[in-house]
């Protein structure tokens, strides 16, 4: 197991594939992350982050769906893993956690 | 909006695929074209190409890029001992094609090896000195008074060592040397003749390397009556015994002197071109030479010197020197600036025996370390071009097993792998039986070239470095072509048609068997042209009578009774004369004098220079030589104050004079002698066929004339020769008898060109023998290509006759093709060797032609044992499987 840590862009992609369900591929995840949050990952970081997470253990990969906009070349679909569900769900109880600690931190007052 | 659709450009896609792992790059390409499209919908086109080929670019990150193919390290090993272990069951498989092809490498690299002896010993003499790089010796010039360059010695004058030695600082030191005349040693019981006797300076020590087994450098020669002698002599004389200390007795010329050995020294070894046994102190010369002998500039040419120049300094400026030297002391010479008629030059040490005539004269032995070794090089590409077109020949039999290696995943750089593996192992297999056969054949080419050379890997490091080098070369080079040839191949089509698709006609292996046949045609005709050439040599009117004259050195003992002695002889019924001269023929006119002619008209003095020999009144008899005008020298000596000059054509000729009637008469002054021309005689060969005859003048004088000639009858031989024997220890009890015939003198000259005949046949035969073995295994495997061709034919109505005249003619143009260029290469450099002579036979046509037909026999018999095989089979065996 290449390390088992989470860093965050890998974060937001590995929520996003969970959000996609069953059209979690690269170009896909690419648009979801720029419609949902106002970042604009390039297509090769990203795919380099896909890279990572299967090394790791957090996804798996399936091939599939030949479109001719795509010139007939098949996509690779993303699910999360087992391990990978885990991770998120440590990770969120963990963001929680800290959030909660913080004394004198309520949303009033922000927008 | 909707934008017309349009492609994205093409060019970044070939550089993705260029450095994209395989497992990614559809994944990819297709995400960057759909996004593409996207772009084109959303913000047009520019945009979109612009945001393709950046994306592109950004794409390449190492997760993507192809991975090194690091497992194919690991497999190597594992991989090699497949491929030895197929190469052996293959050879197992084909033998015969197998032990064809080995036999052809073994011999090449056989011929290799013993080449490669050859000349690493003849470039290593002399090289065993500490200070081998910085000795020279010197050499003498003479030259006649058109300023040409007449001749060449390596002794000087007695003074030129010392002036050397004392005058120039860049010369460290210098010695001399002085050849004695084979003096008798004798200790207590033992006593030899030795030939080998020579007065040394003690300088010779900062010159030259010596090793010392009893006795010190500084202290040997220092003396005066002390030598030093070398290993083997010592043991010669004293046995095991030390030999320092003790004395031996010098006995020359009936004066006998005791000198003290003062050391040993290790034997010289035989990469040396001197080879002095016993080394004496010069002062013991000094005090018997004349004084006038050692101080002479000019002439008295006996003393070999050698210089040892100071690193830093340039031989070139030292030569330099020596006009101005020689000038200095030397009185002009019949007229002329000494150094316009003499000179002196510098030989490097290491350059003597390579620059020493193999032969009496004409080619030197580096001409034949070069030849040897391009014959080597030659023989040993015609065995690896051999390897090449057999072994592509037979692997179009084993394209079922490239395919399936393919599909289990071997790249094209597996498969050259292991076909370069496979010639490796080969090389291997024939370096070890190359190996054997020339330790086989070491003896007899030691016999013949008189060397030692060794194999032993302990005694020669070369070898080792050779062989293994050599291995891998050979492997390498015959196994590149194979095995590229053989990894182009497309798998499934090899599977699929099981013989595959080969170019029956390659125009690389074409060009190979043209390669080998031009090598093998040129060197036919190399072989019968030196064959020929020292025929005509053997046969050709040498001008003298040279069968049944047996010579021996007359001692000075002989010459003082010489007429006794010569009537004594003639009573034995089987000599029929005898003659005493300085010199014979076959040796070489050494001696010169300069000769002087009284121009007709203006009575002035005419210089000349003239080799002459001593002789007696019967030598023109003895060795048959024809009288064109005048008359011989008479029994009885004239007076010495007017002698009878005989001279030969040449000399009339280049003394000016008409012709031999006009010579009779002339008035003449050669040397201290003055006198009359009284007789010519007709040319003859005195030195060997290399050079062209030189002017020459015979003089009758008391001087010690050393050689014995004497002419016998024939029969009764070894009764003959006994009573010669038995004449001379009349004279000369002491002495051994060493008769030798001249006619075994005259061969003895062309013994090198003898030599060089054997050898270039012994090679030419293996050549053609390589290159017929080649060309068996290519035709072999031609006419299996063509076996359903050639049955069809049959069943067609062709003869057996027709077939073979339609295979062969394919190869007949090939061989017309090698011949066209092989003739014009035998005859640049087969003219150029036979220059060498001054007297050669002429490159003729019907040479040539002879030549090319001999080799298109050859080549018919070789292609139709190979293929009546075929033309007489069956045509049915080949069909029945269609």
């Amino acid at each position: 197991m290449k390390g088992t840590y989470l860093g965050e862009f890998e974060e937001i992609v590995l929520l996003t594939i969970g959000v996609l369900q069953d059209e979690a591929y690269g170009a896909a995840i690419k648009l979801e992350i720029e419609s949902r949050t106002s970042r604009t990952p390039s297509i090769g970081a990203l795919h380099s982050a896909l890279s990572r997470l299967e090394d790791k253990g957090f996804i798996d990969s399936r091939e599939g769906g030949a479109t001719k906009s795509r010139g007939g070349r098949r996509k690779r679909f993303y699910s999360i893993t087992v391990a990978g569900k885990a991770t998120l769900l440590k990770a969120n109880e963990l963001r929680n956690e800290l959030f909660n600690l913080i004394p004198n931190l309520s949303t009033d007052g922000l927008q | 909006m909707k934008e017309k659709w349009s492609n994205p450009p093409k060019w970044p896609d070939k550089i993705l695929k260029w450095f994209c792992a395989d497992e990614h790059l559809e994944i990819l390409q297709g995400d960057l074209h759909e996004l593409y499209e996207y772009r084109l919908a959303t913000q047009g086109k520019r945009k979109a190409r612009l945001h393709y080929i950046k994306d592109s670019f950004d794409m390449l990150r190492p997760f993507a890029l192809k991975k090194k193919k690091s497992k194919l390290r690991i497999n190597s090993l594992t991989m090699f001992k497949n491929y030895f272990k197929i190469s052996l069951r293959n050879m197992r498989k084909h033998k015969a094609y197998a032990s064809t092809n080995i036999l052809g490498l073994s011999a090449g690299i056989s011929c290799f090896l013993l080449i490669f002896l050859y000349v690493q010993d003849e470039l290593s003499y002399d090289r065993y000195h500490e200070h081998a790089n910085d000795i020279y010796r010197v050499i003498t010039n003479s030259f006649n008074e058109g300023g040409e360059l007449n001749r060449s010695f390596t002794y000087t004058s007695p003074m030129h060592g010392q002036e050397l030695r004392e005058s120039y600082p860049q010369v460290v030191s210098a010695v001399r040397f002085n050849p004695w005349n084979f003096p008798l040693i004798k200790y207590k019981d033992a006593q030899f003749e030795e030939s080998y006797f020579n007065f040394v300076e003690p300088e010779i020590f900062e010159i030259f390397s010596f090793n010392f087994i009893e006795g010190r450098a500084e202290t040997a020669l220092t003396d005066p009556y002390t030598v030093i002698i070398t290993e083997s002599t010592a043991k010669k004389y004293f046995g095991d015994d030390n030999a320092y200390g003790k004395t031996i007795e010098v006995i020359e010329q009936g004066t006998s002197l005791n000198y003290l050995v003062t050391g040993v020294v290790e034997d010289f070894p035989d990469q040396s071109h001197m080879t002095y046994n016993f080394m004496a102190s010069w002062e013991s010369y000094e005090s018997s030479a004349s004084a006038n002998d050692l101080n002479d500039y000019y002439g008295n040419y006996n003393y070999p010197t050698y210089i040892r120049l100071s690193k830093e300094a340039e031989i070139g400026d030292l030569t330099s020197l020596m006009p101005a030297m020689l000038d200095n002391y030397i009185d002009n010479i019949d007229g002329f600036v000494p150094s316009e008629k003499i000179g002196l030059t510098f030989q490097k040490l290491t350059d003597i025996h390579l620059n020493e005539s193999a032969g009496a004269g004409g080619t030197s032995k580096m001409y034949y370390v070069n030849l040897f070794s391009v014959i080597g090089v030659l023989v040993l590409l015609i065995a690896c071009v051999n390897y090449m077109n057999l072994s592509t020949a037979k692997y179009a039999n084993r394209l079922k097993e490239i395919g399936v290696r393919k599909v289990m995943g071997a790249k094209r750089v597996n498969i050259t792998q292991q076909f370069l593996a496979e010639s490796v192992v080969y090389a291997f297999i024939a370096l070890v039986i190359g190996f054997v056969l020339s330790l086989l054949a070491l003896p007899m080419i030691n016999d013949f070239s008189e060397k030692q050379l060794t194999l032993h890997p302990f005694e020669n490091q070369g070898v080792i470095l050779v062989s293994l080098g050599l291995t891998a070369l050979v492997g390498l080079l015959s196994g590149s072509y194979p095995s590229l040839f053989m990894s182009k191949f497309n798998a499934v089509n090899a599977l699929k048609n099981g013989k595959g698709k080969i170019k029956n006609r390659s125009i690389f292996r074409t060009a190979l068997v043209v390669f080998q046949f031009t090598i093998t045609i040129a060197l036919i005709i190399g072989v019968t042209v030196v064959d020929r050439q020292i025929s005509f040599i053997r046969n050709q009117d040498i001008g003298f009578e040279r069968e049944q004259i047996v010579n021996f050195w007359a001692s000075p003992s002989i010459n003082e009774n010489l007429e006794v002695f010569k009537s004594q002889l003639l009573t034995n019924p089987n000599i029929i004369g005898s003659s005493a001269s300085s010199r014979i023929p076959t040796g070489r006119l050494g001696d010169a004098l300069g000769a002087h002619t009284f121009n007709e008209k203006t009575k002035e003095k005419v210089g000349f220079r003239l080799p002459f020999i001593l002789v007696d009144a019967d030598y023109f008899e003895v060795y048959d030589i024809q009288l064109l005008s005048g008359s011989t020298l008479s029994k009885e000596l004239k007076a010495d104050t007017i002698q009878n000059f005989i001279i030969n054509e040449a000399a009339v000729k280049g003394l000016g004079w008409g012709s031999p009637e006009e010579a009779i008469g002339q008035k003449m002054e050669y040397g201290w002698y003055s006198g009359f021309v009284s007789g010519v005689i007709k040319d003859f060969h005195f030195e060997s066929l290399h050079s062209a005859i030189e002017p020459m003048l015979f003089l009758q004088a008391n001087n010690n004339k050393r050689a014995m000639s004497v002419k016998i009858s024939g029969q009764n031989i070894p009764e003959t020769l006994d009573f010669l024997e038995t004449q001379f220890k009349v004279y000369n009890p002491d002495r051994t008898f060493n008769p030798s015939f001249v006619d075994d003198l005259f061969n003895a000259q062309y013994e090198t060109e003898q030599r060089l005949s054997e050898i270039s046949k012994v090679f030419s035969f293996l050549a053609i023998l390589i290159a017929c073995l080649g060309l068996l295994g290519l035709v072999a495997f031609t006419m299996e290509q063509r076996a359903k061709e050639i049955s069809v034919r049959k069943v067609l109505g062709a003869s057996v006759g027709g077939i073979l005249v339609m295979i062969n003619r394919g190869y007949l143009i090939l061989i017309a093709l090698a011949f066209l260029i092989a003739v014009p290469l035998a005859y640049y450099f087969l003219s150029s060797w036979l220059e060498t002579f001054a007297y050669h036979i002429k490159l003729s046509a019907s040479l040539f032609i002879l030549s090319g037909l001999l080799s298109i026999g050859i080549a018919l018999i070789t292609i139709s044992s190979q293929a009546l095989k075929f033309a007489q089979s069956n045509p049915i065996k080949w069909l029945r499987n269609d």
